[in-house]
């Protein structure tokens, strides 16, 4: 379609990914926003289509019957997050936590959503961070059990993006195939292995409300 | 009890032996020690899970912890209620109540890490489905051992069935038949083994006693046969004089069947005490049904096994009387034959040399005849010359003695004229002018007729003539009549009736001329011998009748009587006297005509008034 080959790189851990993405190491590149945001900033990395269908956000959940309801009383409680660095279930919570509810919280990182999701019901923490997709895809057993309590501001979700040092025009035909799997049946079924729902033109603008997140001050580094 | 369950019997009992031992000692202690062995093992395998989720557990990674515990389960099917809980007793793992279930053993782990306790991983086994696939193992093993033992026991049996019992069944069967007489029993040898040479050692012994049966069966088959085929009666008796056995012979001579005679007592039929034991004696002696007849009657005693008997031949001599008999007369009627055939055959030499001599007369004749006829020749001419010179010299001789008695010398006294005159007195010279022509011809008369015989003999000798030959019958037959005048002349007037177109007939002319010649006597002997008046009369007639031609000899002598017409024609059959007929005649007659010519010679005329012969015979 493109004339192009293409190598698929997939690093071993997200910090491994996010050392090399940081240093420019690919010429396209799949990410979650924040990523992007620091990508764009550090190498010029370009986003080129994106989910138009679905928004990241990040929910609160707590054990039904728990008694918990807002988020507020989750003030000076355990709360479970997948990872630190997860942008919907960890990164966005944490900082509405502290810049939009101010309350302070005891975070337990416990390697998965599904993990969160868990030491929420077996009461081992009081909430979990989490995202709508896992928070969906969980077993009934485990879903019956919880109930979401918030959900976060919504940002675009993630890009691929192009480095800046790909040719323009490219570019352009990269991101045209990829809208043009868009518009068959067998492209939709590859996309939907991405996840992406519905594929659109995305763009650097849309990404802006993030930059004004100050996410920087919840990152750790790993 | 047969064999084969006497050798089945010990062989399940051991096999149920160590099925038992297996079953209730060895398998149960390998149970209990497989129970023992296999939960140690799962206690391990449970320390190794622990282990294996303290890490997670320190970072509370649950949703991994649930991973790796479900995955555990799944592969641990005999585990039951996997359970985590926090060393405060909460449950971590699973998500439900873990069911408790009684009659089980609980394994317990506890977990701790970084100097911790973390809580404590539980389990529930069933110790019996943990060795269930041992036990599994070790009941098809216990299966196997017992169908092994079973089937193995079972083909031992088969096996000694088919080696060892069948073949001495085989052999008790045999020998079953073997003492029935049955010896058509064929044994397969088994194998190479002490059995094989048994079955093999007793097929020998039913082959030699089989043929030694077959041969005494054969032996006794033969006796059998002579003393059934005899024919004399022969019959064994006990002491006590009944009969014991009786054979077909006898049956025959004393007419009753053996089924009868068998127990009677022998003195109803021979008085014993005529009986002479190891001699014979021609006594009359007494059928079934009473009637007596001569036989020849021979006794002796015979022992045998401690047993003793009477055997005894009785000859029925009723026959051999009437043969001897019947000899008697045949031997008188062959001496009187032969006398009868001694004297015919000594007159058939005599006739034979007789023809022989008649043969050699046939042929001087002949050769005389040939002689005789050339002087008769010249002295016919002579005596015609003889009798023509006489017819002249007599009128002169006449007219001389005329002239000289007219003439003056015999009126003068002429002494020479009286002279003439006296020798013609003296030679009476008018007798001899009457009497010469008479004589003259009588002489040609005779001497014509000594050439027309001569001629007959010689044409009716034929001598050497062997060939058949176109034979002018008329003239053979007046041959035969000039030939045989003198046998006839005397008795019989001859006529001659011949047929004057009658053809040439193709045969033997000398045979032919001996046959008509035979008839002719034959005719002329009837007649003389008939006391007719002479002379009788015998007739010959020729006749043609297309292909054969017919000659009749027809004579009024006595006739032939019917009850001889048949046998007329046999040799040595005569109803002449002894001494003057051979019984030839006719018997060469038919020979000639019918066997040599295939003519017919029939014989006909009524008794008293004559026969009738008539030959036929082929012209070709």
């Amino acid at each position: 379609m493109t004339g192009f080959r293409f190598q698929l790189v997939m690093e071993p851990t997200i910090p491994a990914f996010e050392k090399a993405l940081n240093a420019g190491a690919y010429d396209f590149a799949y990410m979650n926003p924040y990523h992007y945001v620091v990508a764009h900033r550090r190498q010029g990395y370009q986003a080129i289509v994106r989910d138009v269908e679905n928004d990241l956000y990040g929910v609160v959940v707590v054990a039904k019957g728990s008694g918990l309801t807002n988020v507020a009383m989750l003030d000076g409680r355990k709360v479970a997050f997948p990872a630190p660095n997860a942008m919907g279930a960890s990164l966005i919570p944490r900082a509405e936590f502290i810049r939009k509810f101010h309350i302070k919280i005891s975070e337990v990182y416990v390697k998965s959503h599904d993990s969160a999701y868990l030491n929420v019901l077996l009461g081992q923490t009081d909430a979990a961070g989490g995202i709508r997709v896992t928070f969906d895809q969980l077993k009934p057993e485990i879903r019956d059990g919880l109930t979401i309590i918030h959900e976060t501001e919504r940002f675009p979700p993630h890009p691929l993006a192009a480095h800046s040092r790909v040719p323009a025009a490219a570019v352009v035909r990269i991101q045209q195939a990829l809208l043009e799997l868009g518009r068959d049946r067998q492209g939709l079924r590859l996309l939907a292995e991405v996840p992406i729902k519905s594929v659109g033109p995305a763009s650097d603008q849309e990404y802006e409300t993030l930059r004004h997140l100050g996410l920087e001050a919840f990152y750790v580094d790993q | 009890m047969n064999i084969r369950v006497k050798l089945l019997v010990p062989l399940l009992l051991v096999a149920a032996s160590v099925l038992a031992v297996m079953h209730f000692l060895a398998f149960a202690s390998l149970k209990q020690m497989l129970v023992v062995e296999r939960v140690n093992g799962e206690k391990r395998a449970l320390t190794l899970v622990g282990l294996a989720i303290v890490p997670d557990l320190l970072v509370s990674d649950l949703a991994k912890i649930y991973e790796t515990l479900s995955e555990v389960e799944q592969n641990h099917p005999w585990w039951r209620s996997l359970t985590l809980t926090t060393p405060a007793g909460k449950q971590l793992y699973p998500l439900g109540k873990a069911e408790q279930i009684e009659a089980m053993t609980r394994l317990s782990v506890p977990l701790a890490g970084v100097g911790r306790s973390l809580g404590m991983l539980t389990v529930d086994l069933e110790e019996n489905s943990l060795v269930a696939p041992a036990i599994s193992v070790l009941r098809r093993l216990e299966l196997m051992v017992a169908l092994i033992l079973l089937f193995g026991t079972l083909a031992v049996v088969w096996q000694q069935n088919k080696s060892v019992i069948q073949p001495i069944k085989n052999l008790a069967k045999a020998s079953h038949l073997l003492s029935e007489g049955n010896y058509d029993v064929s044994l397969p040898i088994p194998s190479g083994d002490e059995i094989g040479k048994l079955v093999s050692n007793f097929d020998i012994m039913r082959h030699a006693v089989g043929s030694r049966e077959t041969a005494l069966r054969q032996s006794e088959r033969w006796l059998e046969a002579v003393i059934d085929n005899s024919t004399e009666a022969i019959l064994t008796l006990d002491d006590q004089g009944r009969i014991q056995s009786f054979n077909r012979a006898a049956e025959r001579i004393f007419g009753a069947p053996a089924s009868r005679a068998i127990g009677a007592h022998f003195d109803q039929l021979v008085p014993l005490e005529s009986m002479v034991e190891g001699g014979s004696a021609e006594i009359e002696v007494a059928r079934f049904d009473a009637s007596r007849f001569p036989a020849l009657i021979t006794a002796s005693r015979v022992s045998a096994g401690g047993l003793s008997m009477v055997v005894a031949t009785i000859g029925d001599l009723t026959q051999r009387r009437q043969y001897e008999r019947i000899r008697a007369d045949q031997h008188a009627e062959l001496e009187r034959l032969v006398t009868e055939r001694t004297v015919a055959l000594k007159e058939a030499q005599r006739e034979a040399l007789q023809a022989s001599r008649l043969a050699s007369v046939g042929q001087l004749a002949a050769g005389i005849a040939h002689e005789i006829n050339t002087p008769i020749q010249y002295i016919g001419d002579n005596l015609n010359f003889i009798q023509d010179a006489t017819k002249n010299i007599l009128p002169l001789l006449d007219e001389a003695r005329k002239l000289a008695s007219n003439s003056e010398h015999f009126s003068n006294g002429d002494p020479l004229i009286r002279e003439y005159f006296d020798r013609v007195d003296q030679a009476d010279l008018d007798f001899l002018m009457n009497e010469l022509p008479p004589a003259i011809s009588q002489s040609l008369e005779g001497v014509t007729q000594v050439s027309r015989i001569v001629l007959s003999m010689k044409e009716f000798s034929h001598p050497g003539t062997t060939q058949k030959s176109a034979v002018d019958i008329n003239r053979a037959l007046e041959n035969t009549v000039t030939v045989s005048r003198n046998t006839w002349k005397h008795i019989a007037n001859l006529d001659v009736k011949l047929d004057p177109k009658l053809p040439r007939v193709n045969c033997h002319p000398g045979e032919i001329n001996q046959v008509f010649l035979n008839l002719i006597i034959n005719a002329a002997h009837a007649i003389d011998e008939s006391g007719k008046p002479k002379p009788g009369k015998i007739t010959v007639e020729t006749f043609s009748a297309g292909d054969f031609i017919e000659v009749r000899f027809s004579d009024n002598g006595t006739g032939i009587p019917d009850d001889i017409k048949d046998r007329i024609f046999d040799p040595f059959f005569t109803t002449k006297d002894v001494g003057k007929g051979t019984g030839q005649g006719l018997a060469i007659c038919y020979d000639v005509v019918v066997v040599k010519h295939g003519g017919q010679i029939v014989v006909g005329g009524a008794n008293g008034e004559g026969a009738v012969f008539t030959i036929r015979l082929p012209v070709a």
